[in-house]
Formats: C-alpha cells, structure tokens, sequence
C-alpha cells in the first residue's frame, strides 16, 4: 500500500523539463533510505548509502525523474497558449487533454480541438503540428501573458487513479513507476546486511536525450548500475513480438549496448527465487539512460530493467503494481547476492 | 446556478439512459416554492408547467435536454478489452488517450505507443472501429464483469473553474441548459410556462418530438449550448459565435428556419434588458427545435444558445457571464413571448 502511495505522489508531481517537484519529492522519500542525499549540477537527486565494508564495490541504481511535456513557445492576441514537444509527446492524445501550465503558479489548460464543421474532408484525419495546437487557458492575452511566459513548462494535468487491486494509471508512470521500484528495493535492503554500497540517481532530461544520467553517472562512477525505464506492454493494435504484457513480471534487457554477465546474473536471480521476468532483446542501443550511464568515464557494467506500460507518453499510462514489485525485489537481490559474485 | 450545474455535470446521462439526470431535475421542481405541476412521459421527458402570476392564451415551451453524447459497450475482446461505439456526434480526434468512466470503474482509450507507430499513424486521428476501452482486465470474462453489452460510458472529466470565469466539464451540453431552466422553476414567472427536459437529442432529437406533442405549445424556446470556434487559430469569420460574448440567437440551422417575429424580439429584449446576445454566424448543426417546430400543426420556435468550446468533448468550455446572462434574458423573454403578437 505504502508502494500505491509513493507512487501517487510521484506521478502526481511535475517533472517536465527543468520542473523541480518530482525530483523535490523523490528527494523526500530518497532522504528516509540514505544516508546523504544530494542535487548535482543539472538538478539530478543523488542519494548514497554506504555499507561500511572495507573495499565495497558501488551499485548504482538508476530511473529517470522527468517526464514528457511541453514548453511555452508564445501567447497569441487573443490569449491563447502556444507550446513545443519538451519530449515525446503523443500528438493523438492531446486534443481536448488538459493540461497544467506551470507559469508564476499553475494554470489548467485545454488543448484546443477544432470543430469537426471547420475540418476540411481531406485533412479531417490529419493530426495538426503541436506548434499550431493552442491551450486555451481562460484568459485573455494581457491576463495570460502577465502570468505565463515563454519557457515556462506544461505537464499534463495530475490524475493518478488505481484502476484495479494491482493496475494503476495517471501520467507520468514513464518513469516514475522505475523511481518506485527503486524505493521498493531500498525498503528491502534496509532490513538486510549490505555488502555493497548503493548509490541511486533520479536523473533528469532522459526525455530530451539521456543528458542527466550522463553527468550523474559521471560524479557517482559506480562498479556496476541498474537503469530502470519502462517498456511498451502489448495492447491489440500492437505487434505482439515487440511487447512485453502487463503484470508478467520486469523486463530484463539484452542488448550490444549492456553487460552480459549482469543481465544473465538477473536472469538466474529471478529463476532462483521465483521472480516472474520478461525477455526484451534489443538489436541495437536501448533508447535508456543504460547507454549514457554505461559510456561515463572508462565506462561501467551496466544492466537495464523495464517496467511494462500501456499508452506510452499520454496522458493515461498505465502500470502494473506486480511488475514495479517484482523489479525492486530482483534489484535488492542482485545488490544482496549478484555483486559480490562478478 | 453553477453549484446546481456541477451537481448537473456530475451525473451520467447518455442518451437514452437519461434517469439520474431526471431524478435530480424532479428533486429540484419538487423543492422550488413555485406552482408546479409535474409528469413525465413515456420516453422519459420531464414535462413541468409552472404557474405564474398571470395567464396568457399561448402555451410557451422552454427545452433543454438531458441526455449527453458517450458511448455503448459492444461487446468484449479476449484479451479483455471493451468494444464501443459512439452514442452521439464525437469526434474520434478527442478520443485517443482520453479516460471514461463506465459502471463506476475507470477506463482507458488509447492504443500502442507512438514509438511503435508507422508515420503515417502517428499523424492520422485513430479511427473509432480501431479504439477499444482498457478496464484493466485480464480476460474477457473478466470485462464483462465490469460492463456488459449495452452499458453506457462517458468522458470521465473533472467540473473546473478556469481562470477569465470560464467553467471547463463534460456535459455542459445541455446541462448547461438543464441549469437554466431550473433556474426559470426556482421562481413564479410572470406567465404560465412549460418546461421540458427532453431525452434523447443527442441521437435524433427524439424526446423533444413527443414532448412537444404532449405539450402542444404556441410558441417553444430551445436553451441548448451551441459550438463556439473562438478557438486558437481559427479566423474570426468561422468564430461561429463567441465564449463570453453572451447568449446565441439562431436564425436558421441544419434542422430548422426560426421564426422571424421570435428572432427578432429576443434581439429588442436584449437591447432593453442590457444583455449583450450574439447571432449565430453559421447554418450549422441542429437542436431540439428542429423536432418541435414539427409538432403536430407547427410550432414557433426560437433557439437561445450558451457558446461552448470543444463541445462533444471531455473538456467542453462555457462562461459563468454567458450563463447568467442568458438567465436573465430568458426571465425577459416569458413576458415579451405572452406579448407577442399572434401569427394565425
């Protein structure tokens, strides 16, 4: 329940671009677990337990804290609000999606839809560019320009919900259910012996190119790191065999680009204490803060975890409780057995 | 009046499944100090003759309807997924993405991530036979548990108050008008009037058709709301009407030619009572008077409209101003009406 409720308040929080609530709140919750907690330059949270042992390697555990969004490129004459991707957002979503717009206190907006009587046949299904996409926030241009300014960010408007004993939904679960697992981990490791030092970053900017877990994997420079993201979860219009499903438990990522070793000690982790896994093999580079965390410095062994998720990068992601469970407990393991091992 | 359209708001009331909504209605005619006389039909109108403080010859009808657009659950996937179809005009452009509420449990339209789609999906509004509601459940037996065939579903959307008093909620359409004529109820008019809160519009205006035939009225005043592109981007000429601009007359539609003497006398009531009132500037859509105006042998009737933005969708937008302003120019409107002069 205490899991449901950590993760409420992170997926509640605002974290778009360089928005500072997620990460303020993940620092509350970090600081109860660690014993310094610190923000590095870019404004990524960097919590530290030390396990006191001579020689201890450092595990580092990772999830990133922004979100998707948008951010205030100008206001029109008739105070309408103008915004560009601050990451990837699901242009098909966003028609009658509300929105906060986090200008000298947070507004609500609407994404303006144009009525169906104004649509030409040909473009009727013709999604328009974000930059032509206005926010109608209520007010008119004076009003709204003295209080929103351009690059102030937008995030859509909270509404963590639990839609079932184990499904929850609201806006950015990616990744904010990783931040979760990593505290699930971390309540499991207060109750054990360390025999390694943890070091955890809640990074930044993931959504616009892996640049905070860049600079953070940097300062921490870690024997080994855990990246946790989320993955896409099969839904019917999608191509099964790229898919991960809902509640079959964490992803454990193959790729060119991650530690064998370590993903292999995943694997017979989970199939030594019973934790249901997934396969997600990836030809190429992972698209995570695993690439950018495993090319800091001289480099770093690195593995990735992915939680599966429903409706990436809208408004309504849905998560699995099970899942976000399951990636802590396997992560606490690895940090209780696996890295003594390598 | 806007505590009443919240609570208006929060009920569920597709068409056809109007109940809630009548309920409530009737609790609020029951407890108004005014003279009432109650019924309601067999689809399910309220029809409500309220006496005033005097009598006319003519029998004046206000409408507004009950029932919003939403959507009917089709049948259920394997996968445990709900199918749908739309009850009413919606746009599947503000579909995707969007939560409902269904049997009081929650659910989600939307489909694979936009990284998994080609770009020619990414950039095209997904279509309705594509989009299937997520109610969490891991098998078709188990979405049946929650909603079966036939149940009904809506945006779920939280009734906001946005900055500039604007009111953001689904179902403005035609709440907003149930509000206003339960604001006419609260009082005694200066005239008899009759008020009909009709079924079914949204799919045909079907209430309105038998409400008016058991009503049998001279003269009829539509309060519907009505699609407002003030929007971004959209040039002045397609604003159609404007949000904030007060209520909109219509002269003609694509359901119904309005009575001119009508017309015209809302605009002198406007000017005398100082409400700003706007025409509206497209021969688009249609309302409850398209069916009324059919009405055994005809019947006069006028559109008062509220502008609503993004109508048909999860975060329709009306004004606070635009509200109490159409309130008192329908108040005007009960006098000037059992004023006018007879056309037959």
């Amino acid at each position: 329940m205490q899991l449901i409720k950590s993760l409420e308040l992170l997926s509640n929080a605002a974290g778009a671009g360089g928005l500072t609530d997620a990460a303020d709140t993940a620092q509350a919750i970090l600081s109860k677990y660690c014993d310094t907690v610190e923000r590095d330059a870019l404004g990524s949270v960097i919590g530290r337990i030390d396990c006191g042992k001579k020689d201890a390697k450092l595990l580092l555990l990772e999830a990133h804290i922004d979100e998707i969004g948008l951010i205030v490129t100008r206001i029109d004459d008739n105070g309408f609000v103008y915004a560009e991707n601050c990451g990837g957002v699901d242009r098909r979503a966003l028609a009658a999606a509300e929105v906060l717009i986090h200008g000298d206190k947070p507004y609500v907006g609407v994404f303006c839809s144009s009525p169906p009587h104004l649509k030409k046949e040909k473009d009727k299904d013709k999604l328009p560019d974000i930059s032509d996409m206005g926010i109608d926030v209520g007010m008119s241009a004076k009003q709204a320009r003295e209080c929103i300014r351009p690059g102030d960010c937008i995030t859509f408007r909270p509404n963590f919900k639990k839609l079932s004993n184990t499904h929850v939904c609201g806006k950015s679960m990616d990744d904010r259910a990783g931040v979760a697992s990593i505290i699930y981990c971390l309540e499991f490791l207060r109750k054990i012996e360390l025999c390694c030092n943890i070091a955890v970053v809640f990074a930044v900017q993931e959504e616009l190119g892996c640049r905070g877990s860049a600079v953070s994997a940097y300062r921490v420079a870690p024997d080994f790191a855990i990246a946790v993201d989320v993955s896409f979860a099969y839904t019917p219009d999608a191509d099964k065999s790229k898919c991960g499903v809902l509640g079959k438990g964490p992803m454990i990522g193959y790729s060119p680009t991650l530690d064998f070793d370590m993903t292999k000690k995943l694997r017979s982790l989970a199939d030594d204490n019973n934790i249901p896994y997934q396969n997600e093999v990836m030809g190429g580079t992972t698209g995570t803060d695993a690439e950018s965390i495993s090319d800091a410095r001289t480099g770093t062994k690195t593995a990735l975890l992915s939680i599966p998720l429903r409706y990436m990068h809208t408004p309504n992601e849905i998560v699995d409780i099970r899942d976000i469970e399951n990636a802590g407990h396997l992560m606490a393991l690895f940090a209780q057995e696996g890295v003594s091992r390598l | 009046m806007i505590d009443t359209l919240k609570k208006l708001c929060s009920i569920e009331g597709v068409s056809g499944r109007e109940n809630k909504v009548c309920e409530f209605i009737l609790a609020r005619l029951k407890a108004s100090p005014a003279d009432i006389d109650v019924s309601v039909d067999a689809l399910g109108n309220v029809i409500a003759d309220v006496k005033g403080n005097n009598r006319t010859h003519k029998k004046i009808m206000f409408a507004a309807h009950m029932d919003e657009v939403g959507f009917i659950i089709t049948d259920a996937t394997d996968d445990g997924y709900l199918r749908f179809s739309p009850v009413g005009g919606i746009d599947s452009a503000v579909v995707f993405g969007r939560r409902v509420r269904i049997n009081k449990h929650i659910g989600v339209i939307a489909g694979k991530a936009v990284h998994q789609c080609k770009d020619d999906e990414k950039n095209t509004v997904p279509d309705f036979d594509k989009l299937l509601i997520d109610v969490a459940a891991d098998s078709r037996e188990d979405a049946l548990k929650i909603a079966r065939p036939g149940d009904v579903a809506v945006f779920d959307s939280e009734f906001t108050i946005l900055p500039g008093g604007l009111i953001k909620a689904r179902a403005l359409d035609d709440r907003a008008g149930c509000a206003l004529l339960l604001y006419l109820a609260s009082h005694t008019p200066q005239y008899d009037i009759t008020l009909t809160f009709t079924v079914q519009e949204e799919v045909g205006l079907r209430g309105a058709k038998t409400a008016a035939f058991g009503v049998s009225p001279d003269i009829a005043v539509v309060v519907d709301s009505t699609t407002a592109a003030d929007t971004a981007g959209v040039k002045p000429e397609k604003h159609v009407c404007r949000v904030g601009s007060g209520p909109v007359i219509s002269f003609m539609d694509k359901r119904t030619l309005y009575d001119k003497n009508l017309y015209d006398q809302i605009f002198c009531t406007a000017q005398r009572e100082g409400v700003a009132v706007q025409a509206k500037t497209a021969v688009a859509g249609g309302n409850d008077a398209g069916a009324i105006h059919l009405s055994r042998t005809g019947v006069r009737v006028a559109a008062v409209s509220l502008p609503c933005r993004y109508i048909h969708s999860p975060s329709s937008v009306i004004s606070k101003k635009d509200l109490e302003q159409t309130a008192k120019l329908l108040d005007s409107l009960v006098t000037d009406f059992a004023a006018i002069e007879d056309t037959v």
